[in-house]
């Protein structure tokens, strides 16, 4: 494909109309429609800027042969500006850290469970018993919240970022011969709820194959069946039975349980008191009906308990950044790029290599 | 006649001469080549003791004091080609083009940087000899001072290694050039 191609395809999977390149650019609308129909070649310097907005690496439109199959999955898909800037964003610190693995010989290939079978026969039961299996098989212990980011980015090889958009209830999750697995979480939401939002995205990445087709179709949307598997997934997964049912049992008095005393459970699984009433709504076949008046009324009085700190995360994980940092000590990587994949200006880039250069010298030593 | 002709500079070398204030200096006695991309895109700006300060080439360019120079796409396409698709990621896009220019450059150019895969790049090319650290730059010109490690002729000759070493091994180069 030619670098005019590539470059609509670009500015068209960002959602940027030609006036908006314009705008962020400099490089005029019919400047940048003469370079996607082939009408002459952009410079290398606009062809740079124009890789910033597109959120692109230049080697990408000097590239050759198909582009590759890049498919972001949804939950809560904001409104289509916000979906693909944040797309693009998504999908460029993924390939970006791949970058950074591949140059620190650090590559750490996707180890998910396998899951095989197929859509139209995968039932709760079957979400229930894969929570277990994962639960399980990456030793997640009985409080699975506190440690499921960490086995997931550093042993599974799942590439984890926070973004903040809007809604705050959307996350996504991406799988691409290219770079892995990657989950985007909203920065904007507390920690308890990207925790379960990560169980939910994890459930898509184990069943990517179940549930998109590799031929044919976007497999962009998921249904709202295959929601519900994935809300049944992760609410099995961060809130396992067992440890559950002991939890609720300490603080149970008679047959029932007051909110401060649910607000403490859920802290304990770091989960949010809402999840905690459903997976409880599941575990003791409470009626739906006497849930939703629990849930409702938790809500309105919820805010006298709900005093966990709220953290803002990073958007790069700390093991990107660990990478950013070997490659330019290694050699591997200049100071400019360093800046881009850090998000950090050229003058913080540079400082950062006189660190680096000073944590390599060599000391002397005397001959005995 | 000035003590170095064909010079580059990177993006990084720029800054750090403008925060030594020697920039001037060094355009009085080298003839200075810039990439288009450093100069439009990499070049913004630089700080000293009163904040952040803009760094504007438009009247060292139009006194010719500094040289622009332009690769074709085609050209640059050709010289990342030869290289392993991730290798030429690592790059600034500003030394991309300036070694893509050195290499189909009549004139005998040296490129001065501060970054380890411009010198492990060179190495790969064969061409180990043009390149340089501001050190060298300055002490030829009798600016010579202590600069921090990336601009220290060690640092050069560190990285020169490694990348004809990596030359020997095969590694970041499609094909063997020599």
């Amino acid at each position: 494909m030619s670098v005019g191609r590539r470059l609509r395809y670009a500015r068209k999977r960002a959602g940027l109309t030609l006036l908006q390149v314009e705008e962020r650019t400099g490089i005029g609308e019919s400047s940048v429609s003469e370079f996607e129909n082939a009408k002459r070649e952009p410079r290398l310097s606009q062809l740079q800027a124009l890789s910033g907005v597109y959120r692109r690496s230049i080697t990408f439109f000097l590239g050759e042969g198909h582009l590759p199959r890049e498919v972001v999955l949804w939950r809560q898909k904001p409104d289509p500006a916000t979906a693909s800037e944040t797309e693009a964003e998504f999908l460029r610190l993924c390939q970006q850290y791949h970058n950074l693995e591949v140059w620190c010989e650090e590559r750490r290939p996707c180890e998910l469970p396998k899951v095989s079978g197929d859509a139209a026969s995968f039932r709760y039961p079957d979400a229930e018993r894969l929570a277990y299996e994962v639960q399980s098989e990456l030793r997640l212990g009985d409080r699975p919240a506190r440690g499921l980011g960490t086995v997931l980015e550093e042993v599974c090889g799942v590439k984890l970022f926070h973004l903040g958009f809007e809604p705050t209830g959307s996350a996504a999750s991406a799988v691409s011969d290219a770079f892995g697995a990657g989950v985007l979480l909203n920065a904007a939401n507390v920690r308890w709820r990207r925790n379960f939002d990560l169980a939910h995205e994890l459930f898509h990445l184990l069943t990517w194959n179940v549930f998109r087709s590799t031929e044919g179709g976007d497999g962009v949307f998921a249904s709202e069946q295959e929601e519900k598997l994935a809300t049944c997934f992760a609410s099995h997964l961060l809130m396992p039975s067992d440890a559950t049912r002991v939890a609720i049992s300490e603080v149970m008095k008679g047959e029932g349980v007051s909110f401060s005393d649910l607000f403490k459970v859920a802290r304990q699984f770091d989960v949010s008191v809402e999840a905690l009433l459903w997976r409880i709504h599941f575990l003791y076949r409470c009626e739906e009906e006497d849930t939703r008046r629990d849930i409702e009324r938790y809500r309105k009085v919820g805010s006298i308990w709900e005093n966990r700190e709220h953290d803002e995360p990073a958007t790069r994980p700390a093991r990107f950044v660990a990478l950013a940092r070997q490659a330019l000590r290694k050699g591997q990587i200049s100071q400019g790029r360093l800046a881009e994949y850090l998000g950090i200006s050229r003058r913080e880039a540079m400082q950062i290599a006189e660190q680096e250069a000073l944590e390599d010298e060599e000391i002397q030593i005397p001959p005995a | 006649m000035k003590r170095f002709r064909f010079l580059l500079l990177d993006a990084n070398v720029v800054i750090k001469l403008f925060e030594l204030g020697l920039w001037e200096h060094v355009l009085d006695k080298c003839d200075v080549l810039l990439s288009r991309t450093v100069v439009e895109t990499e070049v913004q700006f630089y700080f000293d003791d009163e904040g952040q300060q803009v760094i504007d080439l438009s009247d060292d360019v139009a006194a010719r004091s500094v040289t622009i120079v332009d690769v074709e796409l085609t050209e640059l396409k050709q010289f990342c080609g030869r290289f392993d698709p991730t290798y030429l990621d690592a790059l600034d896009a500003g030394e991309a083009e300036s070694l893509a220019y050195l290499e189909s450059s009549p004139d005998p150019c040296l490129i001065c940087s501060s970054d380890a895969i411009v010198f492990r790049t060179l190495a790969q090319l064969a061409r180990s000899e043009q390149g340089l650290a501001l050190e060298e730059v300055l002490g030829k010109i009798g600016l010579g001072r202590e600069l921090p490690q990336q601009f220290t002729r060690s640092f050069r000759e560190r990285w020169t290694k490694q990348g004809e070493q990596e030359r020997i091994r095969g590694i970041g180069l499609k094909q063997n050039l020599t």
